[in-house]
């Protein structure tokens, strides 16, 4: 090869290097934000948009399914569930601004949640959770962890807080979203297919984003303090749901065998624990809020 | 420079290149060969005209490195009115899409003129054998 030949064939090669890594560059950059940012917001702007009665739907199958496949009859008392269902109705938020920060008025208007309390038993799962249409549900080994009043209301509001800021929704059509943006760079069908169908199901089996965490945490803090002047019960709750995480985990390691073991992960991650941010850092972030609110 | 005076002084190189010595023709072609740029791929990357991808192509590096830098801040920045800096550089961008083939043309008829002055300008028996 002569050296111009050379010269040239070697400027060609660098040039395509630039190509393809500002591609590569701009690829995984644009990646980068529709994830962080992109997906989120338009998520938060779809589940806005969405009418009352999808979330009713979307509830209901949710616990249709749960009720078939999870949960069974609850142990607690008919006293205790209206001890506490007295105690859940003054924890629903008073309706003057509507959805936590929706900014359509209309929809804010239309989508008033009714909430409900159910209680169900979950093998031995300390659980709460929040459906799309505003029902929550608390698992047996929840309520025998509690240890008063005051941090049962801290876990109601946290998950009312999830309810208020439209979670489910935003969670279930995030997932879509991002599974429809798969389905068509990869080309497959069946994972639309999937989305459709089991949509629903989906929304309670989701863990939340920390953000929504984060949210749902300060929502129940706030709540705590105009009501108890303390946020305290919502971080002792906290730790008492770590330690019982943590102790749990400890004896499925000892019990389990390597044949349990993928099912003793998946049930891991349905455990309230388990799909929730860094402890340290929820109770920081609460704690500042009770700081922020009482200076 | 409309599409037809571009023809024109292609037509007037070649008739140039016509009028060199055969060992001179063979030397130009080969090195026009690599140097000229194909029109095809350098639409495809006109289409994602916010990265400066085509610019990159024809060797402009600073030019796409300006774009590449702008694209990457407004993305970065997006939620902070970013997207003002991508539209921006769309705005810039767009038109020169419209007009890529006749860049392109003309770029390579540049490329033609350069390669005609360097292959005259070397003598024949050491042109190539450096």
């Amino acid at each position: 090869m002569t050296a111009y030949n050379q010269y040239n064939s070697n400027a060609e090669y660098k040039r395509w290097a630039i190509i393809i890594s500002a591609s590569i560059f701009v690829l995984l950059l644009f990646v980068y934000k529709a994830y962080t940012y992109i997906l989120p917001s338009l998520s938060e702007y779809i589940a806005d948009q969405l009418p009352a009665s999808a979330a009713q739907h979307i509830g209901e199958s949710a616990l249709e399914q749960m009720d078939k496949e999870q949960f069974s009859e609850s142990q607690i008392s008919e006293e205790e569930q209206q001890r506490i269902f007295a105690l859940f109705s003054k924890l629903q938020p008073l309706r003057k601004e509507g959805r936590e920060g929706s900014e359509n008025k209309e929809i804010q208007d239309s989508t008033e949640t009714q909430y409900r309390l159910l209680f169900r038993q979950w093998d031995d799962t300390a659980n709460a959770m929040a459906l799309a249409d505003g029902t929550i549900i608390i698992t047996d080994r929840m309520l025998a962890l509690i240890e008063n009043d005051q941090q049962l209301a801290a876990i109601l509001l946290h998950e009312i807080g999830h309810v208020e800021h439209n979670h489910v929704i935003e969670n279930l059509v995030q997932m879509s979203v991002m599974s429809l943006a798969m389905a068509i760079a990869f080309g497959d069908a069946s994972a639309l297919n999937a989305i459709l169908v089991q949509g629903a199901a989906l929304g309670t089996l989701l863990s939340y984003s920390r953000k929504a965490e984060f949210e749902a945490d300060q929502y129940a803090a706030q709540r705590m303090l105009s009501l108890y002047q303390t946020v305290e019960p919502f971080v002792q709750a906290l730790k008492l749901l770590e330690s019982d995480y943590l102790k749990q985990h400890q004896e499925d390691n000892a019990s389990s065998d390597a044949e349990n073991n993928l099912e003793e992960t998946s049930r891991e991650h349905l455990d309230w624990f388990s799909t929730h941010p860094n402890m340290e850092s929820r109770v920081t972030a609460i704690r500042k809020v009770s700081s922020a609110q009482l200076n | 420079m409309d599409e037809q005076a571009l023809r024109n002084e292609e037509e007037e190189l070649r008739s140039q290149i016509a009028r060199l010595s055969p060992e001179q023709k063979k030397k130009y072609y080969a090195l026009e060969n690599q140097r000229v740029k194909d029109p095809d791929t350098y639409a495809v990357l006109n289409y994602f005209f916010v990265t400066g991808l085509h610019h990159f192509y024809l060797g402009k590096n600073l030019h796409g490195a300006i774009d590449l830098a702008i694209l990457a801040i407004g993305i970065l920045t997006i939620e902070y009115y970013g997207w003002v800096l991508i539209i921006l550089i769309s705005l810039y961008e767009i038109p020169q899409l419209f007009r890529s083939q006749r860049i392109l043309h003309q770029y390579n008829n540049q490329v033609m003129r350069d390669t005609l002055a360097e292959v005259n300008q070397t003598p024949s028996s050491l042109a190539g054998n450096v």
